[in-house]
């Protein structure tokens, strides 16, 4: 029999560190829906969707039973839903998101992602219509989730897509104001996104993926807290014993997600992709990146040393991943999303983390501006400027970044936002040197790609 | 050649494997299979054996006790293949119970087990500190369902004031082994 102490120390993950499968995601490309008909194409959308996905709420209940490990969320991305939209009409995109809305009620799924258009040196007509039905679709329907890559390293960044999203975001959070903005938490912009990410609301299935494909996102901030505290109280480990605990530890993790993921995908008769190995908090309380810091010994997220100790676990998670799986992808590391992270929206709210340390963090962990409430009342070009920094970081690093910004109609900062369940809540942020980038931003034009040597 | 199945208790001490394994050479045995384990103080050995000539059982057994020490307990019977076997399509589960140590747990979970003909094939069980750990490793025909048997387990546990779950081996094996295919 297996060792008593390894069946006894998985048991308690599972049963009280929370390690769960945070999403098993179906990828779908839907360009083969395409048809001269808008009627047409979004029958065979819906039919290609409620077809490939009759069954995956159900394979993943069985699976989550077999094994007794909660496998939170079941969604869906698709190709990027602009391909469609080339050389139609305006009406179409509210039509197609309407139907992605629909098809994804129909098996069961809450968030669909793949609204998505790659700008990151021009847009094409589809594209432009894409962008510009934002407001709308977000606004109308409650499943679609939407990303936007405006840069690439390879390409540098296309400012004026920059510019246009600012405006788009504001567009957004008016249309959803009655919701605290919330349509602006289904949209991310993005550099170099990867074309496997499981989790919402950026993913979307690449080109060259596949035409059906099974991603999983796992997660465990709560038990790699429960393996660094249970380091600390047995002696005192140096930074170094607690970058090895965090990567055994990501071992397991990610060993759950790909045993899970492959049975999932034999079992609907799909090839298994990805699986995404990042600490992905949510707001219960031990679920957390903010308390890891903590344990690591930063008292005050936001403050000195954050940086450090962020950069020490995210790279000791890619280890840990890396060496349990030989499919690891996504974006695989530590998210720092505020309204999601019960610790990181208690240091904004006491003022320990604000913007500027928030964007240092991104350049050291996966995504970036995740999941932040700014004032309503923030400009369009202020929003597109903290956009253009957080693509900076990830286009010169040669990394992934992200923006998820929430400027909340009528909200000031200090002000609390609930938006409830996995979504969370958190203060609003404050945005220093507001309007300072205007010139910036007007400017338009290509940031070109950086220099690969040289890179001081 | 003819064999026996033996199993010896003792207070656990050095010589003991020692000391069985003189009397059977002096046989001319050999010793084909064996499992051992300390637990709480006391040694467990089951052995199969084969010995040229047959010898009976009691003598079998006296004569152990004679080179090895007259503090161990011998049993030996002659060995006749298990007539029961598993099925080669059975997989294999881990039910792991948890909870406030009282009588009458190993017995609750062993029968609703049984009754599904359910067979435990390995078993641990420890008290610390007024609490219980059962970990049982067992064979489960393809048959079976396992949800409800899952559901038995927890209600089982429920009404005996523990929690009890059973999950497919594999997600131990992934988590804790570097092994080719531990995760398929």
């Amino acid at each position: 029999m297996l060792r008593t102490e390894e069946i006894l120390s998985t048991i308690r993950m599972l049963q009280t560190e929370h390690l769960d499968v945070r999403t098993v995601t179906m990828g779908i490309d839907l360009n083969d829906c395409a048809a001269g008909d808008d009627k047409l194409l979004c029958r065979k959308v819906a039919e290609k969707i409620t077809t490939r996905a009759a069954r995956l709420v159900e394979v993943c209940q069985m699976v989550s039973n077999k094994y007794k490990i909660p496998i939170v969320n079941k969604r869906l991305a698709v190709s990027p839903v602009s391909l469609l939209l080339e050389g139609r009409g305006a009406a179409a995109a509210l039509d197609i998101a309407r139907t992605l809305d629909d098809s994804a009620a129909r098996v069961g799924i809450d968030l669909i992602g793949g609204f998505t258009a790659l700008v990151e040196r021009g847009q094409t007509p589809g594209q432009k219509l894409l962008i510009q039905s934002l407001s709308q679709v977000l606004s109308q329907t409650a499943r679609v989730c939407s990303s936007i890559n405006v840069a690439t390293t390879k390409t540098g960044i296309n400012m004026n897509a920059v510019r246009d999203m600012g405006y788009v975001i504001k567009d957004i959070a008016q249309a959803t104001s009655s919701q605290n903005s919330f349509g602006c938490a289904k949209l991310v912009v993005f550099a170099n996104i990867p074309p496997d990410n499981p989790f919402m609301a950026g993913a979307y299935l690449g080109a060259g993926q596949g035409d059906c494909v099974l991603n999983i996102g796992v997660s465990g901030p709560g038990v790699v807290m429960s393996a660094l505290q249970r380091a600390r109280r047995l002696g005192n480990p140096t930074l170094g014993e607690l970058a090895e605990q965090i990567k055994l530890t990501a071992f397991r993790v990610t060993r759950v997600g790909e045993l899970i993921g492959r049975e999932v995908a034999d079992a609907l008769d799909i090839p298994f992709g990805i699986v995404d190995l990042s600490l992905a908090p949510t707001p219960q309380v031990g679920d957390s990146v903010g308390e890891i810091l903590n344990v690591l010994g930063i008292s005050a997220i936001g403050g000195p040393g954050s940086t450090a100790a962020l950069a020490m676990l995210n790279d000791a998670v890619k280890k840990g991943g890396l060496f349990a799986s030989s499919s690891v992808g996504g974006l695989s590391g530590a998210f720092i999303p505020v309204l999601e992270d019960a610790a990181l929206a208690d240091a904004v709210r006491q003022g320990h983390l604000c913007l500027e340390k928030l964007e240092a963090m991104s350049s050291v962990c996966s995504v970036g501006l995740d999941m932040l409430l700014i004032p309503g009342d923030t400009d369009a070009a202020t929003i597109s400027a903290i956009i253009a920094d957080e693509m900076a970081i990830g286009v010169i690093n040669n990394k992934t970044t992200a923006a998820r910004l929430i400027p909340a109609v009528g909200k000031k900062p200090g002000d609390m936002v609930e938006f409830g369940g996995l979504f969370g809540g958190g203060p609003v942020m404050p945005v220093r040197n507001i309007g300072s980038a205007a010139r910036f931003i007007a400017s338009g034009g290509q940031i070109p790609a950086p220099i690969r040597s040289l890179n001081n | 050649m003819l064999r026996y199945i033996m199993s010896i208790t003792a207070q656990d001490r050095p010589g003991i494997i020692a000391g069985i394994s003189e009397a059977l050479l002096h046989l001319s045995g050999n010793i084909e299979a064996a499992s051992q384990t300390v637990h709480q103080g006391y040694f467990a050995m089951i052995i199969l054996c084969s010995l040229p000539e047959p010898v009976p059982a009691e003598e079998l057994a006296g004569r152990i006790r004679q080179t090895a020490g007259q503090d161990l307990h011998v049993y030996v019977t002659p060995y006749e293949p298990n007539t029961f076997q598993t099925d080669p399509a059975a997989q294999t589960f881990i039910v792991t119970a948890v909870g406030p140590d009282r009588p009458g747990i190993l017995h609750a979970l062993s029968a609703c087990l049984a009754q599904r003909q359910v067979n435990i094939t390995d078993h641990y069980a420890r008290v610390e500190n007024g609490d219980f750990v059962v970990i049982c490793q067992v064979s489960v025909p393809p048959c079976l369902d396992i949800f409800s048997l899952q559901a038995d387990l927890e209600a089982t546990g429920k009404k005996l004031g523990f929690s009890a779950q059973m999950q497919h081996e594999n997600i131990f094996v992934a988590i804790n082994e570097l092994r080719f295919g531990a995760v398929r």
